[in-house]
């Protein structure tokens, strides 16, 4: 029996069957809250293209239908959206660690360059994304990275984003490799570089997966940069934005539905590292 | 450890991502205070500064990028602290599987539960289907109607609700690690659940709450997406969704960079006057 368990039977006042009555009518809110809006996107995504927007609305559409998925698929080049935010997240992401985690590791290493790195990457997570990407887009035109095809402005956008993060988590997790491990293996041969290859960074592929999973979600996610930078060659998020804006919202649902395909898995993964505090510590043995 | 060869390695790795942000993040900033503040031929002027801030448009965002935090943080401190005593104290094994419902809204992509909410909101919406059913054509209600506080009140508490499960859960995992001792103490002493939630439990999980609201304070006062998909820019305008409305549709690079910078620099004075007043507290 758990502390809470035995907390809530010793308690007071209202009787035990009033009060589990009550905790159930809060769970089925909760569930109604959160489940519903969601399933609702799901249901306007499936729901025929010609149904008539008049009120009240119907909880089930009359039949199902890949109508605004066949639509999408014909005027907007919608495998090329999903290709193009695919490129950009997975970029991001292989950029974000193989910068942020080297960087990381050092700075465990060198405590004066560890505060000020660690220090800058918190400060730059203050800076608003849209004060940055202001500016930002005209120094991107000269250069020919606004607006490019390849998304090669966002994903240095983006990377102001994921790299900071990396770092932080990197450094977080690095901290808690014991020194002697790496100091044993300098003694037997081994180079700085080699003890980072072979004995750091293995010991923290924990962290290592849970930061690609998040920094490929903050790209895949990602919304103020995406909007001003890619002004013709859209990625998902600023394409559900325009269509909302348009009140289209079977093809702006159809997009989210495929938006949430790799969003549905995270919320495991997040829960997990946040409880098990993977995020600030990294796995020990 | 410290060997001179390894130590310039360690800044050669830290060197790129200084060159990033150098590149991408201080460079853009200097641009953005030479677009704003000089004129064609180079010289400073405050012209461009001077007719943003007379803006009626601009000073209407700059009430609501003020409000918004403030509402909505004391809105995700209430609803996630009372949520994580309920899940303590009310829920046994089942907790986990709750917090993973709870943490939906933040885990889906902002731009998608956005969508939802005005799925839900908007006039021929959901939630107005739903009143039909029950009251007929009279109970619906225009939940996002431009120039009413309830459309305000509506717009933050959708910013409120996607991240009360950050508050949630960092709540949780403090009361989950206060020594089961304490509390055993306590009530042998006889103290109530409310008296150890408010004497015990509160004091403990104090500092990471404040961190917590530290950050959703900063996140919320560049709230960018929330206005600007459930009610447009006029509606609803905050300091992001100006400038950007400068930028893409006034086609005013000096008016955008100068709404850009207002809000970099409050932001930065702001979270430099927190740090310092949370030194000072630490130190007397």
């Amino acid at each position: 029996m758990s502390a809470a368990g035995r907390a809530s039977r010793r308690g007071m006042a209202p009787s035990r069957g009033a009060r589990r009555g009550l905790t159930w009518a809060g769970l089925a809110l909760l569930l109604l809250v959160n489940c519903i809006p969601p399933l609702l996107v799901v249901r306007q995504a499936f729901a025929p293209l010609g149904e008539p927007p008049g009120m009240p609305l119907r909880l089930l559409p009359g039949r199902l239908s890949l109508g605004h998925l066949a639509q999408l698929l014909e005027t907007q080049n919608l495998l090329g959206r999903i290709g193009l935010s695919l490129w950009v997240a997975v970029a991001t992401t292989a950029l974000a660690l193989a910068l942020g985690f080297p960087a990381g590791w050092g700075a465990v290493h060198l405590r004066r360059l560890g505060d000020v790195m660690t220090r800058l990457s918190l400060a730059s997570r203050i800076l608003p994304p849209i004060a940055v990407a202001i500016p930002l887009t005209a120094l991107l035109i000269p250069v020919g990275l606004y607006d490019h095809p390849f998304g090669l402005g966002l994903v240095v956008a983006h990377l102001t984003l994921g790299l900071p993060f990396a770092i932080l988590l990197a450094y977080a997790a690095f901290r808690e490799v014991p020194g002697e491990l790496e100091e044993s293996a300098r003694v037997d041969g081994c180079t700085p570089l080699g003890a980072f290859w072979r004995i750091a960074l293995p010991s923290v592929r924990g962290s290592l997966a849970g930061a690609m999973i998040l920094v490929f979600l903050l790209s895949w996610d990602e919304f103020a940069y995406a909007l001003l930078i890619q002004l013709t060659n859209r990625t998902l998020p600023p394409l559900i934005y325009y269509f909302t804006s348009y009140g289209d919202m079977g093809s702006a649902s159809t997009l989210a539905v495929v938006m949430l395909v790799p969003a549905a898995g995270v919320i495991f993964v997040l829960q997990g590292l946040l409880t098990r505090g993977a995020l600030t510590g990294g796995v020990k043995e | 450890m410290k060997h001179w060869a390894q130590q310039r390695m360690i800044y050669g790795l830290a060197a790129v991502p200084a060159l990033l942000f150098l590149l991408f993040q201080i460079w853009p900033l200097g641009h953005a205070i030479q677009t704003a503040f000089t004129n064609e031929t180079g010289q400073w002027t405050l012209e461009p500064a001077r007719r943003v801030w007379g803006d009626p448009l601009f000073r209407r965002s700059l009430g609501y990028s003020f409000l918004i935090p403030v509402v909505s943080v004391a809105l995700e401190a209430g609803a996630g602290v009372a949520m994580a005593l309920w899940f303590y104290f009310g829920l046994g094994r089942a907790r986990g599987f709750w917090r993973t419902i709870a943490l939906i809204p933040f885990a889906v992509p902002e731009i998608v539960y956005l969508l939802t909410m005005k799925l839900v909101f908007r006039q021929n919406g959901y939630l107005n289907s739903l009143l039909w059913h029950v009251g007929g054509s009279e109970a619906t209600v225009g939940w996002l109607e431009p120039g009413t506080p309830l459309m305000v009140g509506v717009v933050i508490l959708v910013d409120a609700w996607r991240v009360t499960p950050i508050v949630l859960l960092i709540v949780l995992a403090a009361l989950e690690q206060v020594p089961e001792s304490y509390l055993e103490a306590a009530r042998i002493d006889g103290a109530s659940v409310g008296q150890i939630a408010w004497r015990i439990l509160m004091p403990l999980i104090l500092p990471a709450l404040l961190v917590a609201l530290a950050l959703r304070a900063v996140d919320a006062f560049r709230i960018f997406a929330t206005p600007l998909v459930l009610v447009g820019i006029d509606a609803l305008p905050v300091l992001t969704s100006v400038a950007y409305h400068y930028q893409e549709f006034a086609r005013d690079g000096a008016a955008a960079n100068v709404a850009a910078l207002t809000l970099a620099f409050t932001l930065l004075l702001l979270t430099g006057l927190t740090l310092l007043g949370m030194k000072r507290r630490r130190s007397s």
